[in-house]
């Protein structure tokens, strides 16, 4: 019996997730045009990816700098804006609710043109950097920066991940708190000794879960930038998306996905590993 | 006994998924059908039929117009529609092939007929089905459209970029319009000469926007520079001191504020782009068939007597060869149950004659000798799009290579283009490399 309870979500998970990773496995290996014949030719795909394509590297480096850069951003900026609001403060809902809106508004159309219009050269952004005698930035169209505008973006939407630390946050008693201040500890010793390695395993759940996102970033670079200006934006599922439904190679696109999905898998790991060294299980 | 249900679960859905993926991998015959051609046009039967096309929404109002037209005409038949706008239209198309779900009626691009089976036809070969009357078509425009000796398409019309001025803004500043690069450069001392690095209110002698248009420039460029087009028979026919000298010409173009540079560039890159509604740019580089969309963005459409087509800027002046291509054609899929009422239908389009006034000149001036006697005869080629054509008409003109617009092969072109205009590379790398990625890009495709 609860097996066939279970049967909708195991057939499901067979048919739509299982079935399509094995497939895009064997797909990998394929020099597969998509209204062609597909021919098998092992690891060619790989080789070629990690030997000769210079685009691909453009993609992992821009990919990389986006992930390295705004995963550390997002859990920072997310824990420090759950640590004030966490505080007993006036309208204190009010902040929760107005900070957690930019996470569900996501990646749509209206916040690339709303990021679009904020940093073009002649927006709010370059205007108010004006004032304090800063020259005008190009935000999008200079490699230099287009990556960290997107980044920005990133950061802004910390929402969900702040609201989980918040819960943690809460869940941290008041009893230590109370003995720490007895022990003169200052507000910010208790932060630093206190609250934050009680909550490292959300960090630590909180980073891992911002990275693989991060991974996955698509819709902001193909809104805004558009890959560009010169691929410094490209990220990996851009390029994937691009070979598969634009040059048409579903063989070379698997095969990217299946790079992403290690380079992924070996930082997680790191992550992981990393925490022996960092993240307080309290038990 | 745990292990035996979740192993007959695993074994049966991967069966159903391994069925379900031989279904869609099911072969649909040489010319793509399965041998018969369906419903007769005319017959009363019971027929539905899929359209797409993209466009903009002027051409949905249009296309839907002469969808429910055919139905009137022709009892039992229903055509559903599928549209949408330029982006992510491609993708979506190929998308459905590869699912074998695409619509029995297609409209297609010039670059599709030939790069989505690289050289092998695709779409339903139009000389099987006799509903479509091909002979209201030139043999030289049809050949456009043909693959592997098979006719994958029919072309609406041809078309190629020109130059459509705002002449209101050289009247501001009593200027002529340019007719060489140093008369731009010249210009831009006066149009510009208020200009800033990052002015919202800059202004330009002309402007190409998005990446296509530079690269078309370009391209149009270095015809006019070699008296060679881009390539033939799959080879690149141009050494790099010839795409140096070219690149540097175009880049000089910014570097004297005639062109906004990449970092001046508005991000909105197409007909709304704010530099050319608002009437601060001189002029732009559009297809003449689909210019309207330009002309009505100007400044909201009420000033389209502000605007006018003029010749080619050129070194020295002189007349260019131009490139021109298909503007657009419609296919039939080879997995349609009925392809001779979809044929009766592309026919139905290009000789009804309510049908073609319904189009207007919406998608530009038609090839198909039908439509254009129907186009002339009520009047319906006037305006921007008229002086369009005749200003291209009154060059020698040379249909682009079927792979010019290949994505691979353009897509090398826009890299490169956009690495010179950021200032990633000099014009002497951009050069060797506008060259060698396009040539293994093409080595691919000819291989």
């Amino acid at each position: 019996m609860p097996y066939i309870m279970l049967a909708p979500w195991i057939i499901g998970f067979l048919i739509f997730k299982l079935y399509p990773i094995i497939v895009s496995f064997y797909y990998s290996m394929l020099e597969y045009p998509i209204l062609g014949e597909p021919e098998f030719v092992g690891l060619q795909n790989y080789a070629e990816i990690l030997t000769k394509d210079q685009t691909f590297m453009k993609s992992l480096v821009a990919t990389l700098k986006y992930v390295l850069i705004g995963t550390p951003a997002v859990v920072i900026v997310a824990f420090f804006v759950a640590f004030i609001l966490n505080f007993k403060l006036k309208g204190v809902n009010f902040f929760r609710t107005a900070y957690y809106i930019p996470s569900i508004l996501g990646g749509n159309v209206a916040v690339s043109i709303l990021w679009t219009m904020l940093f073009s050269v002649n927006g709010p952004i370059n205007i108010v950097l004006g004032v304090f005698g800063i020259e005008p930035v190009y935000w999008t169209t200079d490699p230099r920066f287009a990556v960290f505008t997107l980044i920005i973006l990133k950061t802004w939407q910390f929402g969900s991940t702040m609201l989980i630390f918040l819960s943690a946050l809460q869940g941290v008693s008041k009893s230590l708190y109370e003995a720490a201040s007895l022990d003169g500890a200052t507000k910010i010793r208790q932060l630093f000794s206190v609250t934050l390695p009680l909550v490292t395993p959300v960090v630590l759940f909180n980073a891992v879960n911002v990275l693989v996102k991060a991974f996955q970033e698509f819709n902001s670079a193909y809104l805004i930038t558009k890959g560009g200006p010169n691929k410094t934006t490209y990220f990996l599922n851009l390029y994937i998306y691009d070979s598969a439904f634009k040059e048409g190679n579903y063989g070379y696109a698997s095969a990217l996905t299946w790079i992403l999905l290690l380079i992924i898998g070996i930082l997680t790991l790191i992550l992981f590993k990393s925490s022996d060294k960092w993240v307080y299980y309290n038990d | 006994m745990k292990k035996r249900v979740i192993a007959k679960i695993l074994a049966c859905t991967l069966t159903l998924a391994a069925v379900l993926t031989a279904c869609g991998k099911s072969d649909s015959g040489s010319n793509g059908g399965s041998g018969s051609t369906g419903a007769e046009p005319g017959s009363g039967e019971e027929v539905t039929l899929t359209f797409s096309w993209w466009g903009s929404e002027e051409r949905h109002e249009a296309m839907e117009q002469v969808a429910k037209l055919y139905e009137e005409a022709n009892e039992g038949v229903t055509i559903k529609v599928e549209y949408g706008a330029w982006d992510g239209w491609q993708q979506k198309v190929l998308t459905q092939m590869k699912g074998q779900t695409e619509p029995d009626i297609m409209q297609v691009n010039y670059n599709w007929v030939h790069s989505f089976g690289k050289g092998s036809n695709v779409f339903y070969d139009l000389n099987e089905l006799s509903s479509l009357d091909l002979s209201n078509w030139d043999a030289d425009y049809l050949k456009a459209m043909e693959v592997d000796g098979q006719q994958a398409a029919v072309p609406h019309g041809m078309t190629g970029r020109v130059q459509a001025y705002n002449a209101a803004l050289f009247e501001e500043y009593g200027l002529e319009f340019p007719t060489t690069y140093d008369e731009v450069k010249a210009a831009a001392e006066i149009i510009g000469a208020d200009n800033t690095p990052t002015g919202a209110d800059n202004k330009y002698v002309l402007m190409t926007i998005g990446k296509e248009c530079p690269d078309l420039y370009i391209a149009q460029m270095l015809y006019n520079h070699t008296g060679k087009p881009m390539q033939t028979d799959g080879k690149i026919n141009y050494t790099e001191a010839e795409v140096k000298e070219v690149l540097d010409l175009y880049m000089s173009l910014s570097e004297s504020g005639a062109m906004p540079t990449f970092q001046q560039e508005d991000p909105i890159d197409n007909e709304s782009n704010p530099v050319w509604t608002s009437g601060r740019t001189g002029a732009i580089y559009e297809w003449a068939g689909t210019l309207n969309k330009y002309t009505a963005a100007y400044k909201g459409g009420d000033a389209v007597d502000e605007l006018a087509i003029a010749p080619y800027i050129t070194e020295d002046g002189s007349a260019p060869n131009v490139y021109v291509k298909p503007n657009l054609g419609y296919a039939v899929s080879k997995n349609s149950k009925n392809p001779e009422v979809a044929a009766d239908f592309i026919n139905f389009m290009f000789t009804d004659e309510e049908a073609v006034k319904a189009l207007g000149t919406n998608l530009g001036i038609s090839s198909n000798k039908v439509t254009n006697e129907i186009q002339v005869k009520e009047g319906m080629i006037e305006g921007k799009v008229k002086e369009a054509y005749e200003v291209l008409d009154s060059y020698e003109q040379t249909v682009i290579d079927p792979y010019f617009e290949d994505e691979n092969v353009r897509g090398q072109r826009y890299i490169v283009i956009e690495a010179l205009r950021t200032g990633s590379v000099d014009s002497t790398e951009a050069a060797a490399e506008y060259i060698s990625k396009q040539q293994e890009e093409l080595d691919k495709l000819y291989d």
